[in-house]
């Protein structure tokens, strides 16, 4: 029976179990059926040169094997065990099922940012007595939220010992930034429309923009081929990365210094 | 004797049938250090550690929406060992589309901090790219390629890398030398594809007409063998980044006089086509219309040539600038200034 059960591995591992599949119960056909899957995903990665490997592509192809249901309880548990181990970092005091319960249930995010984690270490305890005195004794004056601010520098010499939450804040002088940003596109936007990359081109002052399609190839020393590369950063292309395209002249490209 | 010149031999030999190829060793003395982005799930993009307290560098399109990224955004990234983790949205260049996002949780002193190589890279060299699936082999063409990025108008050196394959997700991929130290971030990609069915669609008849003789030499150009054309942002612009997030402010410092201009139709000189009202070029007295002819005494006959001229100056200096207004000729003293700080862009 044994020897019979070693054979139906090997046999499955080498791929000539199909021919037996109606032997099987439902649940050795559904484990034949991830073991196929996740074979396949990692028989993928064959193609792929052996330094280009990387957990990613690994990751990848062992989730392509794997059911939606499956990914998603296997995203379950990575967020499970992350939660997990961030309660590393609470002190002992702080510690509670409700923290183990966030944990578990991936909101560790939110407990993070709660008051009482924005001290840290030794000072922790000491700070859940001042904050529970507040809370309990001086009505009215709870716990305020202890945010750093993205404005305050926080010095880079030293380790981070404390959650960072960097928030924006309105920036009075914001307001006056944005006119002038509005004014300078109004006035700048359009002479470079003489070169737009895509939709119909603009004409401005009788000069006929370039057309991309009819770029002509430069080499690659810009400062003495006077190429330009301009790069659209409302564009990406299929690949990810934003669109760029070859001008081998550029007469009517307004260019800020 | 004779024996043990041969067992030496037979342990060279063994030795490096058995040592990993140098792009394993350089991938894998990197991968600890980059950090591989997700949004719902899905990989968008990679950051690579620039300082021991959890800073990381991303490209913005790694982020979100293109454009500036709102300080105070969660991100969500997962590292080489598979745990997954927050980072927050510090701050973003415009200039460059490069984001400083800061780990929520992090260990000093647990992973090698990447820097920016200080060597330029020797064309036809071979990179290692990191995209969001692993690392990529490339291999570098030139330096100093002329970049304008939209819709900023901001000149930006770029470097032509080109990149095995068209699928991957390139966008924001980190580029190392054999070093492994940073060498470019790539922002941008020829859009091959959408040229070639551009130009296959005029050689068949569907856009009418033919094939136009620079279209293809395009066609024959890019894209050779299923690789990629990329453009990384450059080493040197990269050290100005990376020194200006690391700074405690976390602004970076981009020299500008607060000028637009173009090619001067008219002949010789750039034509200055607006001034930011308030910029160092306004007190100044320089006026749109007026066309600069040198700076600190060096002819400029191209608008690529004053902006690279400009972005090589350093904040807080002054230029020596000389234009022509009419038939008048002046000289005047600019001062360089930080475009973050001055102009808001």
């Amino acid at each position: 029976m044994k020897n019979k059960r070693i054979e139906d591995i090997l046999r499955d591992a080498f791929g000539e179990l199909d021919g037996d599949l109606g032997k099987m119960t439902e649940a050795e056909r559904t484990e034949h059926e991830k073991a196929r899957l996740i074979r396949e995903g990692l028989r993928s990665l064959a193609i792929v040169p052996e330094h280009q490997l990387s957990n990613e592509r690994l990751h990848s192809a062992i989730l392509a094997g794997m059911t939606p249901a499956e990914r998603i309880e296997h995203e379950q548990a990575q967020r499970i065990r992350e939660g997990l181990l961030a309660l590393r970092d609470v002190p002992e005091c702080q510690l509670s099922n409700e923290r183990l319960q966030d944990a578990i249930l991936s909101s560790a995010v939110q407990s993070r940012r709660s008051p009482s984690w924005a001290f840290a270490g030794a000072v922790a305890c000491t700070a859940m007595v001042i904050v529970a005195y507040q809370t309990f004794f001086a009505p009215g004056t709870g716990p305020a939220p202890v945010v750093l601010e993205d404005a305050e520098p926080v010095p880079l010499e030293q380790p981070i010992s404390a959650p960072y939450v960097a928030i924006a804040t309105p920036d009075p002088v914001e307001a006056v930034r944005d006119e002038v940003r509005a004014e300078l596109n109004r006035s700048t936007t359009a002479a470079a429309d003489g070169v737009r990359l895509s939709g119909e081109p603009s004409y401005r002052s009788g000069a006929r923009p370039l057309d991309p399609y009819l770029m002509t190839p430069v080499s690659f020393d810009a400062e003495t081929t006077e190429g330009i590369v301009v790069v659209d950063s409302g564009t990406t292309t299929r690949n990810g990365a934003y669109m760029a395209t070859e001008l081998a002249s550029y007469g009517e490209v307004v260019i800020g210094g | 004797m004779v024996s043990l010149i041969v067992a030496a031999m037979a342990f060279q030999q063994a030795a490096t049938r058995q040592a990993p190829p140098a792009e394993t060793v350089l991938w894998k003395s990197v991968e600890p250090s980059v950090v591989v982005l997700l949004r719902n799930g899905e990989t968008v993009g990679v950051a690579a550690l620039i300082h021991d307290s959890g800073l990381f560098l991303a490209h913005t399109s790694a982020v979100g929406r293109p454009g500036v990224q709102t300080p105070g955004k969660q991100v969500r990234g997962r590292l080489a060992s598979g745990t997954e983790t927050n980072f927050l949205v510090v701050t973003s260049d415009e200039q460059t589309q490069l984001t400083l996002l800061r780990a929520l949780y992090w260990e000093p002193g647990t992973r090698r901090v990447l820097k920016v190589s200080g060597q330029p890279a020797t064309p036809n060299v071979e990179l290692l790219a990191v995209t969001t699936a692993g690392p990529k082999s490339g291999e570098f063409v030139a330096d100093g390629k002329a970049g304008l990025m939209r819709p900023s108008l901001r000149y930006v050196p770029l470097s032509e890398v080109r990149m095995e394959g068209t699928d991957e997700h390139l966008g924001g991929a980190f580029v190392f030398d054999s070093k492994g130290d940073i060498v470019g971030v790539l922002g941008a990609a020829l859009a091959t594809d959408e040229t070639r069915k551009s130009v296959s669609d005029q050689a068949t008849g569907l856009g009418g007409g033919g094939l136009p003789g620079a279209a293809r030499n395009a066609l024959n150009t890019f894209g050779p063998g299923n690789q990629t054309v990329a453009y990384a942002l450059g080493r040197e612009v990269l050290q100005r980044v990376v020194a200006g997030f690391v700074s405690p402010s976390h602004e970076v410092q981009h020299p500008t006089i607060g000028i637009f201009f173009k090619s001067n139709p008219g002949g010789r000189g750039v034509l200055v086509e607006s001034v930011m009202s308030g910029s160092p070029s306004a007190i100044a007295g320089i006026h749109a219309g007026d066309v600069i002819t040198q700076v600190d005494g060096q002819a400029v006959n191209s608008p690529i040539e004053l902006a690279a001229l400009l972005f090589r100056k350093n904040v807080g200096e002054s230029v020596k600038v000389q234009y022509s207004r009419g038939e008048r000729t002046s000289v005047t003293d600019v001062r360089v200034v930080s475009g973050h700080d001055e102009l808001g862009r």
